[in-house]
């Protein structure tokens, strides 16, 4: 019975070391969502020519809950306000997934969204699309490091916190 | 349907203190009163009515104008930049909005506006029996004659035209018509179905040039009559001889004032060297819009006489 409390000690911190190390692979993740995001953008605009709304909410079951959530907020933030403007987005669409110069990246692609015509909007996808690429990059190499290593940790620092309780 | 693009302070400044079938214009003309054409008397208008003084009116901003057309083309520019590029939008209910700002040109061509200036929003009004007193002098057995209607902005074109193309559908025996539809103020169709009557036996072609749309609507929509607007280039010249080539009536709409003043501009010389047209009725705004000026035959013998 002496034991019931040191697993949940070793459970608990392990627990909290792959909630951090599941947040570098969602945060891969949400990159890769705005990725695709980002093609699919450059698709509808550049030959069905939909309005934003059809797109987003065309394509938005297809993201992951973060991104998903991103998406939903953007539609009420297109559906609420007269003009976007960085402000409004920075105030609507939170998320725990982006530093904040890739947020700041991705508050001005919401932002551009619908101001230009077609080619003028595709170009500038393409430049987000490269920014988001080289996050991507960026965001595997944090996985690769860190998603392995605080599971590892979060064991042995339950373990560790065992050893010195007993 | 203007509650959709106008700030909402302006949009109950207008519709509360107007009747909306007199309501024709609204001129947004940045850094300037923002005013309103109410059967062609202009008001201002304030932060809660109209009013004839422009010392209360309320002043266009780059903000207004720049939320007017993100709001019109439904917060999506590239989608409607074909029209933008022509210098309108059309919105639900045949509200055509006109533009006016820079063109950006590319290889001679222009790709779009930027930097809005001034908008124009024009109400569509459907006034049936207009085109009562007209009707029996255009028509031709079971048909009608290729008819040109002139007029100037504003003196109700396409108010005529409409309730033409709803009268000879419903009156005359079963004849297909094909409206062609550029500006989408004909039929004021959205997403397919028809804002305004257009007759039970019309087909609408919208957002469509004159040129493809005479030669693909022909082919696949087999009409014997096609109406259209306001006629304005060679290439436009070009498509109704098309049609006439074809054995289709056409009735058509241009700006003008006359047959005389219509005569000045050399593709109308030319329109009217083919001898296509074989009635021309001339609208004024002299007694309201739609006053009827002259109803014409092909010699320009007013027929009115």
């Amino acid at each position: 019975m002496q034991i019931i409390p040191y697993l949940i000690i070793v459970g608990g911190f392990s627990y909290v070391g792959y909630g951090i190390g599941a947040y570098y692979i969602k945060r891969e993740r949400f990159m890769l969502d705005i990725i695709a995001f980002c093609k699919a953008l450059k698709v509808q605009i550049g030959f069905s020519s939909n309005t934003l709304k059809d797109i987003v909410e065309n394509i938005m079951s297809e993201f992951s809950p973060p991104f998903k959530q991103i998406l939903k907020s953007y539609l009420k933030v297109l559906k609420k306000y007269d003009y976007v403007t960085v402000n409004i987005l920075s105030k609507n669409l939170n998320n725990i997934y982006l530093e904040e110069a890739e947020n700041n990246v991705m508050l001005q692609l919401f932002n551009f969204l619908g101001k230009s015509d077609s080619q003028h909007q595709i170009e500038a996808i393409d430049g987000y699309l490269y920014s988001f690429n080289s996050y991507l990059l960026q965001s595997r190499n944090q996985k690769i490091k860190y998603a392995g290593l605080y599971k590892k940790l979060g064991f042995f620092a339950g373990v560790l916190v065992c050893i010195i309780v007993m | 349907m203007l509650n959709n693009v106008l700030p909402k302070q302006i949009y109950e400044a207008i519709i509360n203190n107007v009747n909306y079938k007199d309501l024709y214009e609204i001129r947004f003309r940045l850094g300037k009163a923002i005013c309103v054409n109410i059967k062609n008397k202009l008001k201002y208008v304030t932060e809660n009515s109209l009013s004839y003084n422009s010392q209360y009116a309320i002043i266009c901003t780059k903000q207004i104008i720049n939320s007017i057309i993100f709001r019109a083309s439904d917060q999506s520019i590239y989608a409607f930049n074909e029209q933008i590029k022509h210098g309108f939008i059309t919105i639900k209910g045949g509200i055509r909005i006109g533009i006016a700002g820079q063109a950006v040109i590319d290889k001679k061509e222009v790709k779009t506006l930027k930097n809005f200036s001034s908008l124009n929003i024009r109400i569509p009004h459907e006034i049936k029996g207009c085109s009562n007193k007209a009707l029996k002098l255009l028509l031709q057995n079971n048909s009608i004659y290729n008819t040109l209607i002139i007029a100037p902005p504003g003196a109700g074109k396409t108010t005529f035209l409409r309730d033409l193309a709803c009268q000879i559908s419903n009156k005359l025996e079963p004849l297909n018509l094909l409206i062609l539809d550029e500006r989408f103020e004909i039929g004021a169709s959205d997403q397919g179905v028809c804002g305004l009557d257009v007759g039970n036996f019309s087909d609408v072609l919208s957002g469509i040039d004159k040129a493809y749309g005479f030669e693909s609507g022909i082919r696949s929509m087999g009409p014997q009559i096609i109406f259209t607007d306001e006629l304005a280039n060679y290439a436009d010249v070009k498509a109704i001889e098309y049609a006439s080539g074809c054995g289709v009536k056409v009735v058509a709409s241009a700006h003008g004032f006359g047959v005389e003043q219509l005569k000045q501009k050399s593709y109308f010389n030319k329109l009217l060297d083919l001898n296509i047209f074989e009635r021309f009725v001339v609208l004024s705004v002299k007694n309201g819009a739609g006053t009827y000026e002259g109803i014409y035959d092909s010699n320009f013998n007013n027929l009115l006489n």
